[in-house]
């Protein structure tokens, strides 16, 4: 499923233009994304919940060729999903 | 932040969306990749990340307190990948 998928579900569903429908969807991605470039943590219900945590500095590997790389510092992104949508999946 | 802050958010941002219709539009939103998920299909979304089934195989636990040995059965995890584009505004 991409984008698409869900700009149709909405103007099919609900009482917008295509146009419209994309906006929406382009905009609850930007809400998502400023939320979390803040740093702040985001809860939804019935769904799940995005944190930002820390990444400490590491040496990794590259898996293809063996080869040492050094992974730097940084943030990532952990989801956390919802009891609700843990239990729909592993049914 | 909560999901209805979020819907706020999002409503502020719209001018043709009220509260009450975010809301829907929210609710919405997440329901679809839910029901992708639970289909155990991927989902795509560019500029923030994909979101997919993981197996998870069968192994052979240990409970802490008492060291005995119990099979943990093979499960499906939901999984998020953050995209490029969203790895970077984190670690600009």
């Amino acid at each position: 499923m991409t984008k698409e998928d869900i700009i149709n579900r909405i103007w099919e569903n609900l009482d917008y233009t295509k146009k419209q429908s994309g906006d929406i969807v382009e905009t609850l991605i930007d809400c998502l994304k400023d939320t979390l470039k803040s740093g702040e943590k985001l809860k939804i219900g019935g769904f799940g919940v995005f944190e930002v945590r820390r990444r400490k500095a590491r040496t990794g590997r590259n898996p293809r060729t063996g080869e040492k790389a050094a992974i730097r510092e940084g943030k990532t992104i952990k989801f956390k999903a919802g009891k609700t949508l843990k239990l729909a999946i592993d049914k | 932040m909560t999901k209805s802050e979020f819907i706020a958010e999002v409503a502020n941002r719209l001018k043709f969306l009220s509260y009450k219709d975010a809301g829907v539009v929210v609710n919405t939103f997440f329901a679809s990749i839910n029901e992708a998920l639970v289909n155990d299909e991927k989902v795509e979304l560019r500029g923030f990340g994909s979101f997919k089934v993981k197996e998870r195989p069968p192994r052979i636990g240990r409970n802490p307190k008492t060291g005995k040995t119990v099979k943990v059965p093979a499960k499906k995890v939901p999984y998020f990948k953050p995209g490029k584009e969203l790895k970077n505004l984190l670690d600009a």
